[in-house]
């Protein structure tokens, strides 16, 4: 009997000594806006919501390297620590598969952390990782996850890759007419004469190269016309970007010549797929172009 | 007597050579007349102008290859292995041919130019070295380097991004700084201490006391967290 009061005493002196000591070591009972949620919730039977993404700031980049802030309800744990944010591209259980004549691109299904800039109970500040290629522009969803493991439904948003710009090959691109009013005429690949060829020391290799020349003295002042059209196919989001065009490399030649004329049409939004070079000589002309093409970086064209 | 006779007979060998000369010649030329009838007239080589709409592309010129949708190109024509040599026999005059004419020739055809016989194939060859050799009539546009170009398409990127990138920071400072504000205004401040107080008071407190100190800790808990919601 004297011993279990002994005990109850020691244990109340214990207990006492160890409230004073967290009164203490609590500031004298100072809460942080970090802590006092968790310190509030663990008193009252706090309901632990779901963190909810209901929209994001419209400067937003989601693109690779690209800032945002999401803004929403809950993202704060109870425990005041910052969570993450997680971004999907691409379909998981099934394989994005884009049908592209007899052949298939595969996109892939990427999932990455975001690095977290800053995190508040209504809103985060993120940044997407720089090094994502091989996704097309297209739907992609963030996820927050609260450091406490609950996480909000995925909230949908535009994704937009990395551009990368390329010159579009001469073998992806058909010849579709070549005018042969010249005496010898090329167009690309192919030639009515064997004794033409496209120049070895053309840098960088054009996507449309043209000669069309007359050997036999011109009789009168009239020249000869002709229109070459190509025609081509881009896939997978990839374009024609005319932004440089004027740097594509039309080149005139000619000697002796009354006249020589080479006038591009290259593909735009209103025939994206064809490119016309009209030309106009006495003599002989030729033109080299570089098609110059964007599209999501690490994604074929075709 | 004998040799005013040989004379004549000579002269009478002349006559004919010459005579059969003219009328290989005059054949000769009635081909080349009937090949000039029988090939298509200059105007019809004419392309369309190049504000003229596709259909009326050039597709009927001859030799045209067109509409090879499926990337199949025309054969182009081959030279034969004895193509590149010089013909035995001159050929015809180049500088007198139609463009027709011309572009009917096989590249192995004889044909004379400016006194030298030569196949069509070393023809053009020679044509197109002298051209290309020669000084161009138009100075060639300058090619800017491909990787120029990409390097500044890449850099305006970067310099795109990293401009949306500091809208989105000032959004964010101005979402800290706000936050900051409601942390440190005395409104907050007062609820941060009343929720200390509830804190140490709640260990001890008899259970009625307790219900009415829970009820007050969700009302500040919503509070402090109304208040935090800056926009």
């Amino acid at each position: 009997m004297t011993i279990r009061r002994m005990n109850l005493l020691l244990s109340g002196s214990l207990g006492l000594v160890l409230f004073l000591v967290c009164q203490v070591a609590g500031g004298q009972g100072v809460l942080t806006a970090a802590s006092v949620h968790s310190a509030l919730c663990s008193i009252a039977a706090c309901q632990n919501a779901k963190p909810t993404i209901t929209g994001f700031d419209f400067n937003s980049a989601f693109t690779p390297g690209g800032q945002f802030v999401l803004q929403g309800t809950n993202f704060n744990s109870p425990d005041g620590q910052p969570g993450s944010i997680v971004l999907k591209i691409g379909s998981k259980v099934g394989i994005t598969v884009i049908h592209l004549g007899q052949q298939f691109y595969h996109e892939p299904y990427v999932e990455r952390q975001t690095t977290v800039l800053g995190w508040a109970d209504s809103h985060v500040f993120g940044q997407i990782p720089a090094d994502i290629s091989g996704v097309m522009d297209g739907v992609a969803t963030l996820e927050i996850q609260r450091h406490d493991g609950w996480k909000s439904a995925p909230f949908i948003i535009h994704f937009k890759a990395t551009k990368d710009l390329q010159i579009l090959p001469m073998t992806d691109i058909v010849v579709k007419t070549c005018a042969t009013q010249a005496d010898t005429n090329l167009c690309n690949n192919w030639s009515d004469s064997s004794q033409l060829s496209i120049p070895t020391n053309l840098h960088p290799i054009p996507s449309l190269y043209g000669s069309h020349a007359l050997f036999i003295p011109a009789t009168s002042s009239s020249n000869v016309f002709g229109q070459d059209i190509f025609t081509l196919n881009l896939q997978n989001g990839w374009v024609i970007d005319n932004s440089y065009w004027l740097e594509n490399g039309i080149t005139y030649s000619g000697q002796g010549c009354n006249n020589h004329f080479a006038d591009v049409d290259p593909p735009d939004k209103s025939v994206p797929n064809r490119a016309v070079v009209s030309w106009d000589t006495s003599c002989n002309v030729q033109y080299q172009v570089s098609l110059h093409i964007t599209g999501p970086k690490g994604v074929p064209w075709k | 007597m004998e040799m005013r006779r040989q004379h004549e007979q000579h002269n009478f060998f002349a006559v004919r050579v010459r005579r059969l000369f003219g009328a290989c010649c005059l054949a000769l030329s009635l081909c080349a007349a009937s090949s000039a009838q029988t090939a298509p007239p200059s105007s019809t080589r004419k392309a369309a102008p190049t504000s003229a709409p596709p259909s009326s592309a050039p597709q009927s010129a001859p030799g045209m290859l067109s509409n090879q949708n499926n990337g199949t190109l025309l054969q182009a024509p081959k030279t034969s292995p004895r193509g590149l040599m010089t013909p035995a026999l001159g050929g015809a005059d180049v500088e007198k041919m139609s463009h027709d004419q011309f572009r009917e020739l096989p590249d192995a055809a004889a044909i004379r130019y400016r006194g030298q016989s030569m196949s069509k194939g070393t023809f053009i060859q020679q044509r197109v070295r002298e051209q290309n050799a020669g000084p161009s009539s138009m100075a060639r546009k300058p090619m800017m380097d491909f990787q120029t170009l990409k390097t500044q398409f890449e850099q305006k990127q970067s310099a795109d991004l990293k401009a949306q990138n500091a809208r989105v920071q000032a959004v964010a400072e101005r979402l800290t700084q706000r936050l900051k504000q409601v942390q440190t205004s005395p409104e907050y401040l007062a609820l941060l201490k009343e929720a200390g107080d509830l804190q140490r008071r709640y260990a001890a407190a008899p259970p009625d006391e307790k219900s009415r100190l829970k009820m007050r800790a969700l009302q500040i808990h919503e509070e402090l967290a109304r208040r935090e919601r800056v926009e």
